[in-house]
């Protein structure tokens, strides 16, 4: 009896271990303007997407730049984007930083911050990483350099589990 | 009840609001610090704890854009 009360106890404490796989919500859409025309969320899909959200009167928004040129530098022949989204309300500003840099990857004006809204960004810089089925998988909140190595980790994973 | 009332008057009353990060611009900027200038309050904290004989209790950590 004392055998099977602890057995039980055992399974008991197996099954409120196993982890629960809960599917991850899909990523909210948007359209909007770029400098070369309009990128709607639907061209992205099948690609693991980093979504920045940023502005120039940002500091931490502006020091992620270089890492995100660098990580689309890196995983350059894989399926994978990363796209800026300004949140600026005068885009002149948004622009200088922009000349500033070399950025390969595209960068979206939001000055109404209505995707900014829909996604519930909490604080600048905000990042998101969308999988290949258009499903929201991280949220990050702030840039700092000591999790740069943890960010592109991440990515690899969730580019070579797809 | 008339207690009651002006209680609830008066939570209604209260400004509070939620500002989006996004909003967070003109907070950002380098004269919204509540230190703007480094070098102006080294000299008045000099004066002041040379008259005072106390020093500090002022200001705040961050620069107010929400970022960290």
């Amino acid at each position: 009896m004392k055998l099977l009360k602890s057995s039980l106890y055992i399974l008991l404490i197996l099954v409120i271990n196993i982890p629960v796989y809960a599917d991850y919500p899909p990523a909210p859409k948007f359209q909007l303007p770029t400098e070369d025309g309009v990128l709607n969320s639907a061209q992205l899909k099948g690609k693991l997407v980093y979504i920045d959200f940023w502005a120039s009167w940002c500091r931490p928004c502006k020091n992620s730049f270089p890492w995100m040129i660098a990580m689309k530098e890196k995983f350059k022949n894989q399926d994978f984007e990363i796209v800026a989204i300004n949140l600026d309300k005068d885009k002149t500003l948004a622009d200088e930083f922009i000349a500033s840099q070399n950025i390969n990857f595209p960068i979206a004006f939001d000055p109404q911050a209505a995707v900014a809204e829909q996604y519930n960004i909490e604080g600048m810089p905000s990042s998101y990483l969308i999988d290949q089925h258009g499903n929201l998988r991280i949220r990050y909140t702030g840039f700092w350099n000591k999790s740069k190595n943890e960010k592109e980790l991440t990515i690899n994973k969730l580019l070579k589990n797809h | 009840m008339y207690k009651i009332i002006s209680l609830l008057s008066l939570l209604l009353l209260s400004a509070c609001t939620t500002v989006q990060p996004w909003d967070k611009d003109l907070l950002a900027k380098p004269s919204m610090a509540l230190v703007p200038s480094e070098i102006d309050n080294a000299l008045d904290e000099h004066i002041y704890f040379s008259k005072e004989a106390s020093m500090g209790g002022q200001g705040v950590g961050g620069g107010g854009c929400g970022c960290n």
